[in-house]
């Protein structure tokens, strides 16, 4: 039996739908570091851990480094 | 009474050819810088690539950026999450929340690789492996 969803329902089930995808979006858009040991078990670093903003920082060098264009001229480097 | 050869594989054994190969087969040439091609076809998340080899020295990369300069910082990168880990850490996801980074080790062999913040960390991780694993039977 389908059940019949009124108006109400149908505009929470709307905005819930709206703000789950708002929060996996902003998920992905927060620092997340994820270790692996020896046996394949990952174990997610929090960012306040002993080493997790050297490591940080060490990756958003390599970001930055990946996003720059030796061609371009200084002053216009591509994301 | 000799038979005459009907078929390619009898006269091949009448001119006294051996059918089989006794030696070994050689090892597909796959080279560093071939396994990054590939793993660049396989994902077009990547934005540089880097292979180090077991003495840390940049065996081949991808993207713009200098291949030494990309090599020092992923070995860097693996050095400090060792360090946070306090033990070896084969594998490894950062993500900045503008990009990624992803990095396996494996067999001598150190491959990272920077990648979009929208790359799937099990598809990242299966592709890097299936490239190290390829490369594994050469000494790295």
């Amino acid at each position: 039996v389908k059940e019949r969803r009124g108006p109400v329902r149908r505009v929470t089930g709307l905005a819930g739908t709206v703000s789950d995808a708002l929060r996996r979006r902003q998920q992905r858009r927060e620092p997340r570091i994820v270790l692996y040991d020896g046996a394949g078990h990952a174990r997610v670093l929090a960012l306040d851990a002993p080493g997790a903003a050297d490591l940080l920082a060490t990756a958003g060098r390599l970001v930055a480094l990946a996003a720059e264009d030796p061609e371009a001229p200084p002053g216009r480097r591509a994301e | 009474m000799r038979q005459a050869a009907t078929v390619t594989i009898q006269a091949i054994r009448d001119r006294g050819t051996r059918l089989f190969c006794l030696g070994e087969l050689p090892e597909p040439a796959l080279t560093p810088e071939l396994a990054l091609s590939y793993l660049d076809e396989l994902s077009t998340d990547i934005r540089a690539a880097v292979l180090l080899d077991e003495a840390g020295a940049a065996v081949a990369h991808k993207g713009a950026a200098p291949a030494k300069r990309l090599g020092a910082l992923a070995l860097e990168l693996f050095a400090r999450a060792e360090r946070a880990a306090g033990e070896p850490v084969p594998q490894l996801e950062v993500s900045t929340g503008a990009a990624a980074v992803y990095g396996v080790r494996e067999g001598g062999w150190t491959l990272v690789v920077v990648t979009g913040r929208f790359a799937l960390s099990s598809v990242m991780f299966y592709d890097l492996r299936s490239v190290l694993s390829d490369l594994g039977r050469r000494a790295a």
